[in-house]
């Protein structure tokens, strides 16, 4: 499509802005139409006076607002690339644009080149093609990355990430360690438009503070004992790609503070040089922090986690979403066989009982270090004892214990005071004293309890009579 | 924001726009003034609540022409005005005042390519 013949339409309530795109669009031959009320540019779409490639729209606008334009849009020119407008304040309603079909967001205050960027993003044929078939690919990348996805909680994931994976948006994933932040990261990189351009990563809290610097920004020859050539950095080598930063909850303020200079500016200066290098790169953020928490306690800057949170993903922790337990269980012990060279093995009731009712602190990748453990380690079966779980007996499920009770089957007061006994010392992450105290027993006690219910454990060993759960007719 | 900090901002008053800009540079400027004047009369009236909505817009709008300190005053004056603050927002009107009546513009190339280096400033 040549650019003489591409027409936007740009929509927003601020003339400055409205100008600024029209100048720096037009200056590149597109013709452009701007409207300042979202009514106004309806009718005129309606009206069908001209055909229009590209929308534009801000999120915030009076009377009709940009997701109600973008409904609007979307009913009357289906397949026309819309682009939203974010700023501060409306970063709560990306998620909701992008599920109202928006194709891509532009962040204020943006560059010409960020604006062009995007627009010859939204228009290019390759874009639109990529647009117009996510699920197979998706499909296909989840069968290679192996993701299981049975719970409600990971669906919404993956169908998020398969429409974010299209944007040019900067992402931020956030979740417990050993949750897949990674994987959904390549994922994201994969499904993109810069699929074929690098993705580069690197760990933030798994660098010393003085390298991280050179790390990401590169250094020139001499500019610090042991830079003994250029470095180019990996932003510069993400250039045009995706830059994962991983646990970047746990960069230092002032690499925080360049960090955010690079994503306002698009270029890079290296450690001891002169020469600043322009860069394109998409950030695809991590952190199993809580970032909001970090702001209120002084240790993170919001204007970077602006930047960064444009759309954020939440990866639940592996016992809020039990549905994936068994299956991914399942996946693991067939890598591990096929690893090991090993056939015909498999899980015993009490080990399923076991993997379902621990709480996986370490999450899925615990789970897959416990399935490879087993494996090695077991016979025939893997029994409870082949998994060495933290704590060797039992867990119950953290969040969901009021809804828990109603899939209990009817059980004694012992075992149902075994379970909440073993529900609190997951709360307290493991300390007896601190569970005695809430429990409002002696410490004692609390391990005569323990001890003596262990020994019943011990000696029910597969298959279990009563089991606590009622349905395992999935397995 | 202290208003210490902010007033050293205001000290380079040299500003490196995009040459795309430049025909429409002060018909920019000249909204700015204005919505000073719009501002000093809504610290006047202490309708902070309209102040706050004028820095929100020139945090999201003036660094997209280039004038990446007056998007930092836009911010400050957004949070001063949540929290009521006169004499800071008085302050700080002054300080933009003076800085857009003594401005240097240098207007520089668009950057088309990634990986290209810019020229240093």
């Amino acid at each position: 499509m040549s650019l003489g013949s591409s027409r936007v339409l740009i929509v927003d309530d601020d003339l400055d802005i409205l100008k600024n795109m029209q100048v720096t669009l037009a200056r590149r031959g597109y013709e452009v139409q701007t409207f300042l009320h979202a009514e106004k540019a309806l009718e005129y779409l309606k009206s069908q006076e001209k055909r229009i490639d590209l929308i534009i729209s801000d999120i915030q606008m009076p009377e009709m607002n940009g997701l109600q334009f973008l409904t609007s849009v979307k009913e009357l020119m289906p397949s026309t690339p819309i682009l939203m407008m974010t700023a501060f304040g409306t970063m709560n309603r990306v998620i909701e644009a992008l599920r109202g079909g928006a194709d891509d967001f532009i962040q204020k205050p943006f560059t010409p080149t960020d604006l062009m960027t995007l627009v010859g993003r939204a228009l290019s044929t390759e874009y639109v093609k990529d647009a117009q078939q996510p699920s197979s690919r998706l499909q296909q990348q989840i069968q290679q990355a192996q993701i299981v996805s049975q719970s409600a909680d990971m669906k919404k994931v993956m169908e998020l990430t398969e429409k974010v994976a299209l944007t040019s948006a900067n992402v931020l994933i956030t979740g417990e360690s050993g949750t897949g932040k990674e994987v959904i990261a390549q994922i994201i990189h994969n499904l993109s438009p810069r699929g074929n351009k690098p993705l580069v990563a690197i760990n933030c809290a798994a660098i010393p503070e003085g390298l991280l610097e050179s790390e990401l920004f590169g250094h020139a020859k001499g500019s610090f004992t042991g830079a003994v050539q250029n470095r180019r950095g990996l932003f510069r080598e993400a250039n045009g790609g995706t830059l994962f930063l991983d646990e970047i909850g746990d960069l230092s303020l002032p690499l925080q503070a360049k960090i955010l200079r690079v994503l306002q500016e698009k270029k890079v200066r290296p450690v001891g040089a002169n020469d600043l290098y322009s860069v394109d790169v998409r950030i695809v953020a991590a952190t199993h922090k809580n970032l909001e928490q970090s702001i209120r306690a002084g240790d993170f800057r919001s204007d970077l986690y602006y930047r960064l949170n444009v759309i954020p993903i939440h990866l639940s922790p592996l016992r809020e979403r039990t549905e994936d337990i068994i299956p991914l269980a399942q996946l693991f012990l067939n890598r591990m066989l096929k690893k090991y060279n090993i056939t015909n093995k498999r899980i015993s009731q009490g080990a399923l009982q076991a993997l379902l009712s621990y709480s996986w602190p370490g999450n899925v990748r615990e789970l897959e270090n416990a399935m490879e453990r087993a494996v090695v380690l077991s016979g025939h079966e893997i029994t409870r004892d082949n998994l060495f779980l933290s704590y060797h007996d039992d867990k119950p499920i953290n969040r969901k214990s009021a809804a828990l009770f109603d899939l209990l089957e009817p059980m004694s007061l012992r075992d149902l005071e075994l379970l909440y006994i073993q529900y609190i010392l997951t709360k307290t992450g493991g300390r007896k004293d601190k569970a005695a105290s809430i429990l409002q027993i002696d410490r004692k006690t609390l391990f005569r309890k323990l001890s003596s219910y262990q020994k019943e454990i011990e000696k029910k060993e597969t298959p279990l009579e009563s089991p606590p759960v009622k349905d395992l007719s999935f397995i | 924001m202290s208003s210490k900090l902010l007033n050293s901002i205001f000290d380079d008053k040299k500003v490196y726009v995009d040459e795309t800009f430049m025909d429409i540079i002060p018909w920019f400027l000249n909204n700015r003034k204005e919505d000073l004047l719009k501002t000093i009369g809504f610290l006047e009236s202490l309708n902070f609540e309209q102040i706050q909505r004028m820095g929100h817009r020139w945090k999201g709008t003036c660094a997209s022409y280039g004038f990446q300190k007056l998007s930092e005053a836009g911010e400050a004056m957004e949070t001063w005005a949540e929290n009521k603050k006169h004499d800071e927002i008085e302050n700080l009107l002054m300080q933009v005042e003076q800085y857009i009546e003594h401005l240097e513009i240098v207007y520089i190339p668009t950057v088309e390519d990634s990986d290209s280096l810019t020229n240093t400033h």
